[in-house]
C-alpha cells in the first residue's frame, strides 16, 4: 500500500468511511473504483494485523502459563 | 607688687586656660608614649612630635568607647581641652576622644563610599544571589600564607568534604592587595570552575582590612555572577566589601561553615528521605498489584481472543457492506448504461435511412439545402447499407420562382 496507515483503528476508521462514501453511492464510476481499491487494500492490512495480534496473544498466553507453572 | 601665693597662681593660669576657646576644644597630632593603664581604669600618657611633649589624661568615662587599645609609638588623633593640674601646676590635655591618625580621613572616604553604595541599591537583599545549596568547588581568594586558609580547609574537611577547595592565592593587604583581590574574583568568574566564592583574611587593624573598602575589590564583587561570602575576620567592622557581597562572615571558619551544609545533617535527612521513599515505593508496589489482579480478571484477560473476534467480525461487516456498495455501483452504471445506449438508439438519424431515407454529403459535411451545393458537384447519398457517390446535374428549389442567385438576395 502507498501509505501504511497509522494504526488499526485508523484504517477502521477509513475503511468505514469508504463503506460510507460507496453505499451513498454519491462518486463517480472512476472514484468509486478508486475508493473500493483502497478500501481492499485496508481491509487486507487489518486482517494481516488481526492474524498477527492472534497469534502474538497466542504466544504470551502459552509464556505466561509456562511462567506460572515454573513459579 | 602684689603678693600671690602658689595656690593664687595655678588657680590664675587655670582660670585663663579654661576661658580659652581655643584651649577648651582642640585636637592634636601625635605619638603616644609612657603610656599608663591606672587600676582606677583611667589612661595616662604622653603626647609627643619630634621635639615637644605634653601630657594627657583620658578618663575612664571616655576612654570606655575607644574602639583600640593605645600603644606606645602609636600615631594618634587626640581631641580634648587643655587643662591645668593645679597641684603640680602641669598642665595637661583631657582627652575626650582618640582614633588613629591617618584613619580618620579613610574613614570619612569610607562613609562616603558606603552612602553612594547604599543608594545605588548595592546593599538591597534583593541583590544577593543565593547560595548553592551543595557546592562542588569553592573558590578562595586569600593570601596563600595566612591562617584564614587553612582555617578554611580544616572547616570543609570536616562538614562537606565532598566540595573541593580552590585557592586563589593573593595579598590581602598593601598596596597591590585591592588589583590583586579584584583581578581573583575575575579569575574564579572568568574559569566557571566554582560554584561560590569565599573572599577574606583573618583579623587584622582597621588599616590592615582597608583594601577590602577599596573600589576596585567592591566593583569586583558587585560584577561577580558566582554568590560570594565575605570573610574578612573583624566582628565589629564591616567592609564595603562586607555589604556588597552575599553573605557576610564574621571570620573565615564562619564562612566555610556558611558556605556548605553539615555532612552529618545530610546524612541524616537523607536517611529520613530513603525510610520515607522506601515506604511510599512499597505502598505503591502493593496497590499496583491489587490492580494488576483485577485487570487480570477482566473478561478482555481471560479470553483474549474475544477482542480480535470482535474486530474481526467488524473488519468482515464492513468489507461485505464495501462489496455490496460497490457492486450496487457498477450495476446502478450498468443499468444507465443500458437505458441510457437504447435512448441514443432511438436517436440515431441514420436509424431513419432503414426506412428508405438518404442523407447527401458533400466534402463529407451534410448537406441541408440545395443552396449549399452548385452543379457539377460531386455528393455523397448515404442509404442505409451503403454509400453512392454522383454528380449534381441540376438544381431545383422548391417554392422559389427564381434562381439561387435571386435567393441570397433575400
Amino acid at each position: 500500500m502507498e501509505n501504511a496507515p497509522k494504526s488499526f483503528e485508523e484504517a477502521m476508521k477509513r475503511l468505514e468511511e469508504i463503506a460510507g462514501l460507496l453505499e451513498d453511492g454519491e462518486a463517480e464510476l472512476a472514484q468509486s473504483l478508486a475508493l473500493y481499491k483502497e478500501g481492499a487494500g485496508l481491509a487486507a492490512w487489518c486482517t494481516e494485523q488481526l492474524a498477527n495480534a492472534r497469534q502474538e496473544v497466542a504466544v504470551h498466553a502459552a509464556q505466561s502459563t509456562a511462567g506460572l507453572q515454573s513459579e | 607688687m602684689e603678693v600671690l601665693s602658689v595656690s593664687q597662681v595655678n588657680h590664675y593660669i587655670k582660670s585663663l586656660m579654661d576661658r580659652d576657646t581655643l584651649l577648651s576644644d582642640i585636637t592634636v597630632t601625635g605619638e603616644i608614649s609612657n603610656f599608663k593603664r591606672h587600676s582606677s581604669g583611667h589612661y595616662y600618657f604622653s603626647v609627643k612630635d619630634a621635639g615637644a611633649a605634653i601630657s594627657a589624661a583620658m578618663f575612664k568615662w571616655a576612654n570606655r568607647s575607644l574602639r583600640f587599645m593605645p600603644e606606645n609609638g602609636m600615631r594618634v588623633l587626640v581631641k580634648g581641652r587643655i587643662s591645668v593640674y593645679e597641684p603640680s601646676g602641669q598642665y595637661q590635655i583631657i582627652v575626650s576622644a582618640m582614633e588613629p591618625d591617618g584613619v580618620g580621613a579613610l574613614y570619612e572616604q569610607y562613609e562616603k563610599m558606603r552612602r553612594e553604595l547604599e543608594q545605588k541599591g548595592y546593599f538591597d537583599p534583593s541583590r544577593k544571589k543565593p547560595l548553592p545549596p551543595f557546592p562542588r568547588r569553592i573558590g578562595v581568594i586569600t593570601s596563600p600564607t595566612g591562617a584564614a586558609v587553612r582555617d578554611i580547609v580544616t572547616v570543609l574537611g570536616r562538614r562537606f568534604p565532598l566540595a573541593k577547595v580552590e585557592l586563589y592565592p593573593s595579598s590581602v593587604q598593601g598596596e597591590a592587595a585591592p588589583a590583586e583581590l579584584a583581578a581573583a574574583v575575575e579569575a574564579v568568574n572568568r574559569e566557571g570552575l566554582c560554584d561560590v566564592i569565599i573572599l577574606g583574611r583573618g583579623g587584622g587593624s582597621i588599616e590592615d582590612l582597608w583594601a577590602f573598602n577599596s573600589r576596585e575589590v567592591v566593583r569586583a564583587v558587585i560584577r561577580s555572577r558566582l554568590p560570594i561570602i565575605s570573610a574578612v575576620g573583624h566582628e565589629t567592622d564591616f567592609t564595603l566589601c562586607d555589604f556588597v557581597a552575599d553573605m557576610r562572615a564574621p571570620t573565615p571558619s564562619a564562612a566555610a561553615e556558611l558556605a556548605v551544609p553539615d555532612s552529618a545533617g545530610v546524612r541524616n535527612y537523607l536517611r529520613h528521605f530513603e525510610a520515607k521513599s522506601y515506604a511510599a515505593l512499597t505502598r505503591k508496589i502493593q496497590l499496583n498489584e491489587a490492580r494488576l489482579a483485577a485487570v487480570k480478571n477482566l473478561p478482555a484477560m481471560r479470553h483474549p481472543m474475544v477482542f480480535t473476534e470482535n474486530k474481526a467480525r467488524q473488519l468482515d461487516e464492513l468489507v461485505t457492506r464495501m462489496n455490496t456498495a460497490m457492486n450496487q455501483t457498477i450495476s446502478d452504471c450498468d443499468t444507465r448504461l443500458r437505458e441510457t445506449a437504447s435512448r441514443l438508439a432511438a436517436l440515431n438519424p441514420l436509424a431513419v435511412l432503414g426506412r428508405g431515407y438518404a442523407v447527401a454529403y458533400r466534402q463529407n459535411v451534410p448537406v441541408r439545402s440545395v443552396t449549399e451545393m452548385g452543379e457539377g458537384d460531386v455528393i455523397s447519398l448515404r442509404l442505409a447499407d451503403g454509400t453512392a457517390d454522383c454528380t449534381v446535374n441540376r438544381i431545383t428549389r422548391e417554392g422559389v420562382k427564381e434562381n439561387g442567385k435571386c435567393s441570397q438576395e433575400l
